[in-house]
């Protein structure tokens, strides 16, 4: 049961990183994969709230909570980002010119997904 | 058809193969998670090892894309190639939003270091796995080179296909 909201949620998410990946692409927006970058820093942001209410709330616990995890949690947001296509883009711009591009985005990505991680907790418990 | 509803659905195959592929790799997460526990410091060994060994069949499929369906537009199934593995299956598997919401985890059971281990040796680990997997597959599928006077394997395709149609 759980398994099967964990694929429900993936089959929402990784579609709609793809959607955002197309929508900057078909923008001509390039040189930076904002795509990949939106959808990862939005990832973290609903995941930390996620965290922030479950383990708040008294029945973080329950079997129905533990459902609306699997789903918006291990299956939406883990699908919605994306680990490997992210460390491919940073070799790929580390690779190009200026190779300092590869660090960049590597650090500015945790730096803001931590900060937004930490954040969405914060929001989540006070919600909670 | 109109052309404004070709544009809408021309492409609801590619979003239907990462949506597939998404659930598939998400699950193969997810079934990590059950069977790895997190060590007793607290270090998330299963995303890590999600993460890590995602980030190195990444680099040998983008290897064998390159070689094998380098136009995507060639054919319905080279289309849905990327789509499915890259977006899809991979994608799917590896996490960066649990990444990130680990390592706070981590700062707030009071392991900052540990936090900024598990960050920083994600992301250095990662780029250097893609490109491990690289390695890999452009050492194992190197097309065979054809020894000086003998026939490559496309002259022989093409001297086949002469003699067909001779």
């Amino acid at each position: 049961m759980l398994w099967l909201a964990v694929a429900m949620g993936a089959a929402i998410g990784a579609p709609s990183r793809f959607a955002i990946e197309r929508w900057f692409i078909r923008r001509k927006i390039e040189g930076w994969p904002y795509g990949t970058f939106a959808a990862n820093q939005v990832g973290a942001l609903i995941l930390g709230v996620l965290t922030g209410v479950t383990v708040t709330l008294s029945n973080g616990d329950s079997e129905g909570w533990m459902l609306v995890t699997a789903l918006v949690g291990t299956g939406f947001c883990g699908a919605l980002t994306t680990f490997s296509g992210w460390a491919s883009q940073i070799l790929e711009l580390t690779r190009g010119i200026p190779h300092w591009r590869g660090a960049a985005y590597g650090l500015v990505s945790v730096a803001v997904g931590f900060a937004l991680a930490v954040g969405g907790f914060v929001v989540g418990a006070a919600l909670a | 058809m109109t052309p404004s509803s070709t544009s809408r659905w021309q492409d609801a195959d590619l979003y239907l193969v990462a949506a597939v592929g998404g659930a598939l790799g998400a699950s193969a997460r997810y079934a990590m998670e059950l069977l790895v526990p997190p060590a007793r410091d607290g270090w998330p060994t299963a995303t890590f090892v999600v993460n890590l060994t995602g980030a190195f069949v990444l680099g040998i499929v983008i290897v064998l894309v390159g070689r094998f369906a380098p136009d995507p537009e060639s054919s319905m199934a080279t289309r849905r190639v990327r789509p499915f593995l890259v977006t899809g299956v991979l994608g799917g598997y590896t996490t960066f939003s649990t990444y990130m919401v680990e390592a706070h985890g981590l700062l707030d059971t009071g392991q900052p270091m540990m936090a900024a281990a598990y960050i920083f040796g994600s992301l250095f680990l990662g780029v250097l796995f893609v490109g491990l997997g690289m390695a890999v597959a452009n050492r194992s599928f190197r097309p065979p080179l054809a020894p000086s006077g003998s026939l490559s394997q496309a002259d022989l395709r093409r001297r086949v296909d002469t003699e067909d149609e001779g």
